[in-house]
C-alpha cells in the first residue's frame, strides 16, 4: 500500500496530460471548430482525435469512430468495475444468485471488451486480452475468497498473482497495442488493482461508507485508464478510425 | 454472519461461472483429433501425461465441453482408458486438465482457441482426480470438476 500515492500521482499527471475533460456529447449550435474553440472551451485542450469534428456548415460532428471508442471504453471499464463490486459484495454476503447474477455480467463484459481488443488488433490479441483479463477476474476470486474465509495465505497469494503475473502481463500488451510508456501504464493498471482490492477489504468488514468511497474512487479510475487508452489507440492506428 | 460468508462464500464463489455462461446442457460432438495428433507448435503443451495412448477404435471419448468459465459436464465418470473428447465453446482460449490430490498434472489439453476441439486420453488408475483449466484465474472462475476413473 505503500505505492499508492505515488501511483495515483502518476496516474493523475498520465490523464491530465493525456485528456482533457468532459467527454464530447453536445454540440452547441453556436460552437466553433476545435481549432477555432476560445481557449477556455474543454475543446481547446482536446485532442484532433478526440475532439468533435467540424462538420460543413459549422456545426459540431460528434460521433467520430475515435469518439466512439472512448465512450465504448469508457462504458465498457467502468461496468467492469460495478459488476465487480456487485460481485464480491453478493460474495461477501452469501447471495449466491445475486452473486451468480453479477459474475455473469462480469464474464460477458470481459468477453465483450476482448471483441473489442479483437475488432481493433485481430483475433491473436483478442484471444491474450481475454487470457489476461479472465485471469485477474479470477485473481479477485481468490482474493475475496481469502478475505471471506480469512485465509491470509490465500489472500496473500493472490495479490502477488494481481501484481507480479497481472500487472506486468496488461501492462506488456498495452504497451504493445498502444506504444504509451510502461511506467504509466503499470501505476495505472496497479491502481486498478489497489482501488478494487479497497472495495473488497471495505465490504469485508461492512462498513459501507468506505465501501461506497472505495466504488467512487476505482470507478473514477476507470475512466483514466479508458481515455488515454483511446486516445493512444487512436494515435496508434488511425486509419482505423478515420471517418 | 462470520460463519454464514465462510460457508456460502465458498460455494458461491466456485458457483461464480456454473451461471455465467448459461447454455448448459451442451453436447456438441467435437470433431476428435487426438492428444497426439500434430497441433501447431505455439499451441502445443509443455506438459505431457504420463501415457497417453492413441485412442482406440474400442475407446468411447466422453464428451467435455469448457466455456467462460465453467465445464460442462462437471463431473465426469468413466471407466477404463481416460478418452474425453474436449470443445472449447467459449470465447476465451481454455484447456482441460487433470490432475491427483497431490496435485501432479496427469495429462492436458493444449491451449484450445473458441470452437476448437481435441481428444485427450490418459491411462490413469483408477481414483478420483481434479478437472481443470490450467490457464491463470480460469480454475477460480468456475472451470474445475471432478474426474471418477473406475476399472
Amino acid at each position: 500500500m505503500k505505492l499508492r500515492p505515488i501511483l495515483l500521482t502518476a496516474a493523475a499527471a498520465i490523464v491530465f496530460t493525456a485528456c482533457s475533460s468532459g467527454a464530447a456529447t453536445t454540440a452547441p449550435a453556436t460552437s466553433a471548430p476545435a481549432s477555432q474553440a476560445p481557449s477556455d472551451s474543454p475543446m481547446a485542450s482536446m485532442e484532433p482525435s478526440m475532439a468533435p469534428s467540424p462538420a460543413t456548415g459549422g456545426e459540431v460532428m460528434t460521433d467520430t469512430a475515435a469518439a466512439d471508442l472512448r465512450v465504448a471504453l469508457n462504458n465498457k471499464l467502468g461496468a467492469h468495475l460495478i459488476f465487480a463490486s456487485k460481485a464480491t459484495g453478493a460474495a461477501l454476503g452469501g447471495r449466491n444468485d445475486e452473486f451468480a447474477a453479477y459474475g455473469s455480467l462480469l464474464a460477458t463484459n470481459g468477453t465483450d471488451l476482448g471483441e473489442m481488443i479483437g475488432s481493433v488488433y485481430g483475433a491473436e490479441a483478442k484471444d491474450a486480452f481475454n487470457k489476461i483479463w479472465s485471469a485477474h477476474n479470477g485473481f479477485f476470486v481468490d482474493y475475496t475468497t481469502g478475505v471471506a474465509t480469512k485465509d491470509m495465505a490465500m489472500q496473500d497469494k493472490a495479490v502477488k498473482d494481481l501484481t507480479t503475473v497481472y500487472v506486468p502481463a496488461f501492462t506488456d500488451f498495452l504497451a504493445g497495442a498502444t506504444d504509451l510508456p510502461k511506467d504509466a501504464l503499470t501505476a495505472l493498471i496497479t491502481d486498478h488493482v489497489l482501488t478494487t482490492k479497497a472495495i473488497v477489504d471495505a465490504q469485508a468488514t461492512e462498513d459501507w461508507t468506505a465501501a461506497s468511497a472505495a466504488d467512487l474512487e476505482a470507478g473514477d479510475h476507470m475512466q483514466m485508464l479508458a481515455d488515454p487508452l483511446a486516445k493512444a489507440i487512436v494515435a496508434k492506428l488511425p486509419e482505423k478510425f478515420a471517418n | 454472519m462470520k460463519t454464514r460468508i465462510k460457508t456460502l462464500v465458498a460455494t458461491s464463489l466456485l458457483a461464480l461461472t456454473a451461471v455465467a455462461c448459461g447454455g448448459s446442457g451442451t453436447t456438441a460432438a467435437p470433431t476428435t483429433r487426438s492428444a497426439v495428433s500434430p497441433a501447431p507448435a505455439s499451441a502445443a503443451p509443455s506438459a505431457a501425461a504420463p501415457s497417453a495412448p492413441a485412442p482406440s477404435a474400442a475407446t468411447q471419448a466422453t464428451a467435455v465441453v469448457v466455456k467462460d468459465f465453467t465445464l460442462d459436464p462437471l463431473d465426469v465418470a468413466v471407466a477404463g482408458t481416460v478418452s474425453l473428447a474436449v470443445t472449447n465453446a467459449g470465447p476465451t482460449v481454455h484447456n482441460v486438465a487433470i490432475r491427483d490430490d497431490a496435485g501432479k498434472l496427469l495429462g492436458t489439453t493444449a491451449d484450445l482457441k473458441s470452437g476448437a476441439s481435441e481428444t485427450l486420453t490418459v491411462e490413469i488408475p483408477a481414483g478420483s482426480y481434479i478437472l481443470f483449466c490450467t490457464l491463470p484465474g480460469h480454475e477460480s472462475l468456475g472451470i474445475k470438476g471432478t474426474l471418477t476413473v473406475s476399472e
